[in-house]
């Protein structure tokens, strides 16, 4: 009995712990450990700024810039029809993207043009070639769907009568269903529907009743490409139209990583200032380059906001890879060297077995055939 | 009355033999059993200790080729040994503004003699499993995959993500594909079938063998990727995961 009992026991014990419980009779195991790991470049490519200062060597005083009075010479007509909103698509001039290039014909040669974009309200200036031609792109500053115009004020950049001529062009589109697909679009004004109604700031001008207009430029001194480390110059320029009320302005500054079409890029970093427009109208902003930064292209956007105006320029610049090893004139860029290494380990490796396929080939017989020994022949009985 | 107590005794011994002999299912084998007295598992904080009492014949035998060792408790030792890889570096390093994919690979080879072969598991040691040395906060986001798992990697535009794939010869069915799909056909396509790690333990099962595979093993590699895309941006760093495998018998 109690042998039995035992074996009742037993067999609940495999049962229970074995079948049901699903507990395996072996509990060998291992483990083992190792770590990943994965180096992220910096995305903000600033290393350090310095406050913004007066640009001493292109500085003039406001008080020296004449505050000119202009003359409308563009045909204007108000014309209700062409300004009401019932404009039939098929006049429409309709984009599909939201960053655009706008171009124009100037009527004067190396002139300043005044844009004004709505309805996201905001100026800018170009200056125009030898020919009167002009392109803006609103690069990292997209344009959201819906109606918008354009209104690009032609400044003579001379007086005739004490007055200097302002040609004004006001043009209508729309922009539907955008696509950020990170292409550019084109609007040639010519093409575009003409808005005959002025209100914008050029106008303004004409009236003498626009406060605080600038002609901003943005430009980065020197040159366009940098060198991770280095220091990048930035220039800022005011050219003030008509009456000055309000002399502070607030500078933004925000440096995109342009994407591989170099259309457009995502914000990676953020700076702000705050200047006296009273004295000065040239300034330069520093900022020195990381030293670990990746190369590529990227833009710097800078947003003024004086007197309830804003001003908006972009200029694109590039960060040469960082350089390994240079000689003479060839450079072997870091992310170059990587690939380098890898190729020509492989073009070794593929060598070195190819030599030894050579050296196989070549003594085959060796591997195949016994040696000839002093006694094999005899063994073989060829002597016999 | 002896005659009936033969036969409680033998249906007893009968029915143990018989649901030992069926002791299978997709999680276990039992591969050998024993009938004796007694016998109990017994552990402290260093030690454990597993013990019968009746068995017949038991103990160590071995000749010049051969090595015995009977009983119950002598039969259960299996061998089961992993390699111990090093630590993996993903290159290239990725570009925080415009993104990239790092990636890199690493086997363990799991050589066991139990007859009943081994499963082998991967997970992380936390969720995400990618983070930054210097920065907890920024970290890779787990590979989310559309299917189970992704044949072919991809990552949302405005995501940054790690993952992996298991690659060898005992990897499982959801890990294998049909050149077009995961967790369909025998193939093992490289660097096909994408999927995420997960922190509990023991992860997640990737290879299996129902056969011993002693003395050879069989290695199992483990291609790990991790990709910041064009529109995320990635906090500059040095990302780190810690990878665990875990080779258990079965």
């Amino acid at each position: 009995m109690i042998l039995a009992g035992l074996l009742i026991v037993l067999w609940l014990n495999f049962f229970i712990f074995g079948v049901v419980m699903g507990k395996p009779l072996t509990f060998a195991y291992a483990e083992s450990s190792i770590k990943v790991g994965l180096t992220v470049l910096p995305a903000n490519p600033i290393e350090k700024t310095e406050k913004i200062s007066p640009d001493s060597e292109n500085q003039k005083s406001l008080s020296d810039l004449r505050a000119s009075v202009f003359r409308l010479i563009s045909p204007i007509e108000n014309n209700a029809d062409q300004n009401s909103a019932q404009t039939s698509d098929s006049e429409r001039t309709i984009l599909k993207k939201s960053i655009i290039t706008f171009s124009g014909k100037a009527i004067y040669p190396n002139s300043e043009v005044l844009l004004e974009v709505k309805s996201d309200p905001f100026l800018t200036s170009v200056i125009s070639d030898s020919q009167g031609n002009w392109t803006w792109t609103n690069w990292c500053h997209p344009l959201e769907n819906g109606e918008h115009w354009l209104e690009a004020s032609n400044i003579a950049p001379f007086e005739l009568s004490g007055k200097r001529d302002i040609f004004i062009q006001r043009f209508k589109f729309f922009i539907k269903n955008r696509i950020d697909d990170k292409v550019v679009d084109q609007l040639a004004l010519e093409k575009a529907v003409p808005f005959n109604k002025l209100d914008g700031v050029g106008n303004g001008l004409r009236l003498g009743n626009s406060e605080d207009v600038y002609l901003f430029n943005l430009s980065l001194l020197n040159k366009k490409e940098y060198n991770p480390g280095d220091d990048l110059s930035l220039q800022l320029l005011f050219n003030p139209l008509g009456k000055i009320s309000n002399k502070e302005a607030r500078v933004e500054y925000e440096i995109y990583g342009a994407d591989e079409n170099g259309a457009t890029g995502q914000l990676i970093s953020k700076l702000e200032d705050q200047i006296e427009l009273s004295e000065n109208q040239a300034f330069l902003k520093k900022i020195k380059l990381q030293e670990e930064i990746s190369g590529g292209d990227y833009f710097i956007k800078v947003l003024v906001f004086s007197g309830g105006n804003k001003y908006v320029q972009s200029v694109k610049f590039r960060i040469n890879p960082k350089v390994l090893i240079q000689i003479g004139e060839t450079k072997i860029e870091q992310e170059k060297f990587s690939k380098i290494i890898v190729w020509n380990i492989l073009v070794v490796v593929g060598l070195a077995i190819l030599v030894l396929l050579l050296i196989i080939f070549e003594y085959r017989q060796l591997f195949m055939l016994d040696l000839v020994g002093p006694g094999t022949l005899k063994n073989r009985h060829y002597f016999s | 009355m002896k005659i009936y107590f033969a036969l409680f005794i033998a249906f007893f011994i009968l029915g143990t033999a018989s649901v030992f002999a069926s002791m299978s299912s997709p999680n276990y084998v039992i591969q050998s059993d024993a009938v004796d007295i007694g016998g109990a598992s017994g552990a402290s904080s260093g030690f454990r200790s597993e013990d019968t009492i009746g068995e017949l014949a038991s103990g160590d035998s071995a000749s010049t080729a051969y090595r015995l060792r009977a009983g119950y408790q002598s039969m259960q030792e299996v061998y089961l040994a992993l390699s111990a890889p090093s630590d993996v570096t993903m290159s290239p390093t990725i570009p925080g503004v415009s993104g990239g994919i790092g990636n890199g690979s690493v086997f363990w080879t799991v050589t066991t003699d139990n007859l009943a072969g081994y499963s082998f598991y991967v997970r992380a040691g936390a969720t995400p499993a990618l983070v930054s040395s210097g920065n907890p906060s920024a970290f890779f986001d787990d590979y989310t995959p559309t299917a189970s798992p992704d044949y072919a990697w991809q990552v949302d535009s405005t995501k940054a993500e790690f993952g992996f794939t298991p690659e060898g010869a005992d990897i499982v069915q959801k890990f294998r594909d049909n050149g077009v799909s995961c967790n369909a056909g025998t193939f093992d396509t490289p660097d096909a079938c994408w999927y995420n790690f997960i922190a509990s333990d023991p992860g997640e099962l990737i290879a299996r063998s129902a056969v011993s595979n002693h003395p050879t093993g069989v290695a199992t590699t483990v291609k790990v990727e991790a990709q910041s895309n064009t529109s995320h941006l990635q906090e500059e760093g040095t990302y780190q995961a810690t990878i665990t495998v875990t080779a258990l018998a079965n």
